[in-house]
Order: structure tokens, then C-alpha cells, then sequence
């Protein structure tokens, strides 16, 4: 993790943001999602829905291709009278496309999205953990 | 294990309890499984069909530059979490007893009452239907919990808590127009509220509640038969420089002349926590409106005059003179 990412700070927070879809990039690539699960609380129900989603995709012989994420613009609104902090940012995704053991297609593709995404997020304990994600409509 | 870990076992129990169990539907996280036999077409995994799967969707206010769950279309607000009293008083590890266990005296609150037992509260995933050791995360100190029987105490509490936080002496907050209490015709008048988050300290059943009722929507009723909302919007006051130019998301502009009876009515919803407890939700909420003010819609009039009001005091429009 940068070293900025552990900051309680505006600028460690959009770090960590930026941090936490790279993990959640790697977790579509290899299906190892224990950083993911790290770096979210439980009361986050699309961190969790991803998780196991990504994990669904990488049983019996599985694999997923693509879905990475990249984040242009990361805002956070620091509110130094709160605990929880909250910020916006984009979020692009690119296509997803699943496989079986065999290499045939297990699934129709995901069309790669870009999506504006509120980002809530608790500082406990001396790290950053994302309490609750989801797209800004 | 030392004797006195021995000796509190004998007396101690383990409660575990449901919040609510108002919210019967499946949570999210349990919608897929792994399981080896799972030979079903795998889930869509994308960020943004999952947020519509789980409701993740937002709205966001400039004006705060904030996002709130966008009504009607978050089950987020159902309480992924279970909790337990563990009267055990485990910090970490099924061995250690919290020390401040041992230090915490409970005694009655009211004289011939019984003594409260010191308990660590602890939360699990609701998802986890039968959690254990390592699933039960510590989420208080140690505390005083009163009832012989807990459990039954906090469903007792459960049961009754919207009755009595909506008859709680919350304050419904106020309603402000800019300009006040004359408007013009036709000009963004701009409305908002200070209806603010408040915190209860009650006791029901004999046991210490703690309540917060926070302000979620608004429904502004202008007076002149339209109404905005419910939206989170609560308004913000604006520099007099932009009073009747800049429109906002609460202002509204009065078609006709007239006074406009104008009333705000905010959507409280509410948590409590029993004894230092964890926070547990309300499920319901509560409708408050504010005193109404009464808006004084104007219209303008032009006209050329010869003289200011120094050099002719009854010339057209000075003060003190009929305008005609």
C-alpha cells in the first residue's frame, strides 16, 4: 500500500480510493480476493456482492478476463467533525468476459462501464476501510 | 484456564439476539454461493450491475458535496450485522477475560433492583448464520447490561422503541426564506431548513437508551398549493447578493401576489442503543412540520420620476407615499 494511502488525511483517503480499486483490480485478475475483503468493512454491500461474485467466477476451473478498474478523478469532501468520510470519483471498468475450465465462454461478456461512484470510508485503528460503495445516479 | 474464569462461566449466559427482526429479506452478500456443486451460470460480476443488485446507487448534492442512498433504492439500510451481550467479557481469544470486566461494578439503579452484568457487546455478519469465534468482533468496552434476562428486555425494547421515539419532544427544526418576509413575484425565493440531528437519553424498561433522530427528507409546502420533495435537499442559506437570481434546489418563485402560508415537514429516522449498546435502527420513522411563516409575495413597479425623495419627499415612490 503507498505509504499515503495510510494517512488520516484527505489526500491519504483519495489515495486509498485509488489503492482500493487496484486491489479490487487484482482480485478480478487472479480471483485472490483476501486484500479486497482487508480493505472493506462487512457493512459494505456491494464490496461484499463483488467479492463473492469474483469468488463464484473462480470456482470449478473458472476465470474471469478483464474488469479492471481505472479511477481518473478521485474527490474526497473531508469533514474534519466526522469520522466517516465520503468522496466521488470516476470510476471506468473495462469489459469482462467468463470462461470455464475449458475455455469456452461460461457467461455473456460484462460491456465495459464508466460510472460516477460515491466512495464512504472509516479511518479505525490506523487504516482506511471502505464502510460503503455504489454508482451516483 | 484460571479459577475465576471457571467461576463466571458457571453464572454467565450467552444472549444472542436480532436487532429487528422486522427485516426478513436475504442479504445481499448471501445471494451467490461457492459451493463445489454451484454448476448454475456464474454471476455477472461488473460494478456497475452490482450496484443495481445490491442497490448501491447514490445521489449526489452539490450543494453539501455529499452523496445520500437515493430513495427507494437501497436495502443498505437493513443492518448486515447480529450482536451479542457477551457476558463473558471476552476481549480476544476464547481464554481472556477483558480485565475491566473484573473492574466494572454494575449495581442497581434503583434501589430493590437487580445488579447489571458487565458485558462486552460484540457483531457478527447476519450472513454467518451460525458465527464463531473469530466472527465475533468486539465493538465495545466493558458495560453494564441490567436484566436478568437480556434477551428478552432488548425485544421488549425493540418492540415498543417507535412508539416512543415518536413521541419524543423532537424539535422539527425551523423554516427560513431569503428575502423574508417580502418577496417578489416571479423571483427565486430560496427556502431552507435547520432541522438538525438530536440524541435522547431516556430509560425504558429500567434500562439506559440512548436515541438519535437524524433528519433524512424534507417536503416543503410553499403555501400557494405546490409542494417539493421528499428530497434530502435541506437548503442552504445564500449571500443577500444572489437573494430573487439564484435559483436552488429548494427555492421556489410565487406565480401571483398574495400571503403564502409555508411550512417545512421533515422525514426523521431514528437509532437507539440500550446501555452503551450497539446502535440497532428504527424501523419506522416520524413526521414533523415546522410553524409556518407566513410569505408576503410583492410586485414591482417602475416609473420615471423628475425628482429623488430629497429634492420632492411626495414625489412617486418615496417613502410615505401612496403608490399609484
Amino acid at each position: 500500500m503507498p505509504e499515503l494511502a495510510k494517512e488520516n488525511s484527505k489526500a491519504g483517503l483519495e489515495a486509498f480510493i485509488g489503492y482500493w480499486f487496484q486491489e479490487l483490480s487484482y482480485a478480478y485478475e487472479t480471483g485472490d480476493t483476501r486484500k479486497s475483503l482487508e480493505l472493506s468493512s462487512t457493512t459494505c454491500a456491494l464490496c461484499q456482492h463483488l467479492v463473492k461474485s469474483i469468488e463464484a467466477n473462480y470456482t470449478n476451473g473458472r476465470w474471469l478476463a478483464g474488469g479492471a478498474f481505472r479511477t481518473p478523478v478521485i474527490e474526497v469532501a473531508w469533514d474534519s467533525n466526522m469520522a466517516a468520510q465520503q468522496g466521488k470519483l470516476q470510476v471506468i471498468q473495462g469489459e469482462i468476459r467468463y470462461f470455464e475450465a475449458d475455455g469456452s465462454g461460461s457467461r455473456e461478456q460484462t460491456a465495459a462501464t464508466n460510472d460516477a461512484a460515491a466512495f464512504f470510508a472509516e479511518y479505525r485503528q490506523g487504516s482506511w476501510r471502505a464502510t460503503d460503495v455504489g454508482i451516483i445516479r | 484456564m484460571t479459577p475465576g474464569w471457571v467461576v463466571h462461566t458457571a453464572m454467565a449466559s450467552v444472549i444472542l439476539l436480532s436487532p429487528l427482526t422486522a427485516h426478513a429479506s436475504t442479504a445481499p452478500v448471501s445471494r451467490y454461493t461457492t459451493s463445489p456443486s454451484d454448476m448454475a451460470a456464474p454471476p455477472d460480476a461488473g460494478f456497475q450491475e452490482g450496484s443495481a443488485i445490491v442497490g448501491a446507487i447514490w445521489e449526489f448534492h452539490p450543494e453539501t458535496g455529499k452523496s445520500t442512498p437515493k430513495p427507494g433504492t437501497s436495502p443498505a439500510t437493513e443492518d448486515p450485522n447480529q450482536y451479542m451481550a457477551d457476558t463473558h467479557c471476552r476481549a480476544d481469544g476464547p481464554d481472556t477475560k477483558d480485565p475491566g470486566c473484573d473492574a466494572l461494578t454494575c449495581p442497581a439503579t434503583t434501589p430493590g433492583s437487580q445488579e447489571g452484568t458487565p458485558v462486552i457487546w460484540k457483531e457478527a455478519p447476519k450472513a454467518i448464520t451460525n458465527p464463531g469465534w473469530t466472527d465475533w468482533i468486539p465493538i465495545t468496552g466493558p458495560t453494564c447490561l441490567y436484566d436478568p434476562e437480556p434477551g428478552n428486555t432488548l425485544a421488549n425494547i425493540a418492540a415498543r422503541i417507535l412508539n416512543d421515539f415518536r413521541q419524543l419532544p423532537i424539535n422539527p427544526g425551523t423554516l427560513q426564506a431569503q428575502p423574508f418576509p417580502h418577496t417578489l413575484k416571479g423571483g427565486p425565493t430560496n427556502f431552507y431548513t435547520t432541522a438538525t440531528a438530536q440524541t435522547f437519553d431516556l430509560t425504558i424498561l429500567g434500562q439506559a437508551v440512548h436515541l438519535t433522530a437524524t433528519p433524512t427528507n424534507h417536503t416543503y409546502t410553499f403555501g400557494d398549493g405546490t409542494t417539493l420533495g421528499p428530497t434530502p435537499a435541506t437548503g442552504y442559506p445564500i449571500p443577500q447578493t444572489e437573494w430573487l437570481t439564484n435559483q436552488t434546489r429548494t427555492s421556489h418563485a410565487y406565480t401571483d401576489t398574495g400571503n403564502y402560508p409555508a411550512t417545512a415537514t421533515t422525514t426523521f429516522t431514528g437509532t437507539y442503543s440500550v446501555n452503551n449498546g450497539p446502535p440497532l435502527p428504527i424501523n419506522g420513522t416520524l413526521n414533523l412540520t415546522t410553524p409556518a411563516i407566513t410569505i408576503q409575495v410583492w410586485k414591482t413597479q417602475r416609473a420615471l420620476v423628475a425628482d429623488t425623495c430629497d429634492q420632492n419627499p411626495n414625489s412617486w415612490g418615496c417613502p410615505g407615499t401612496e403608490p399609484g
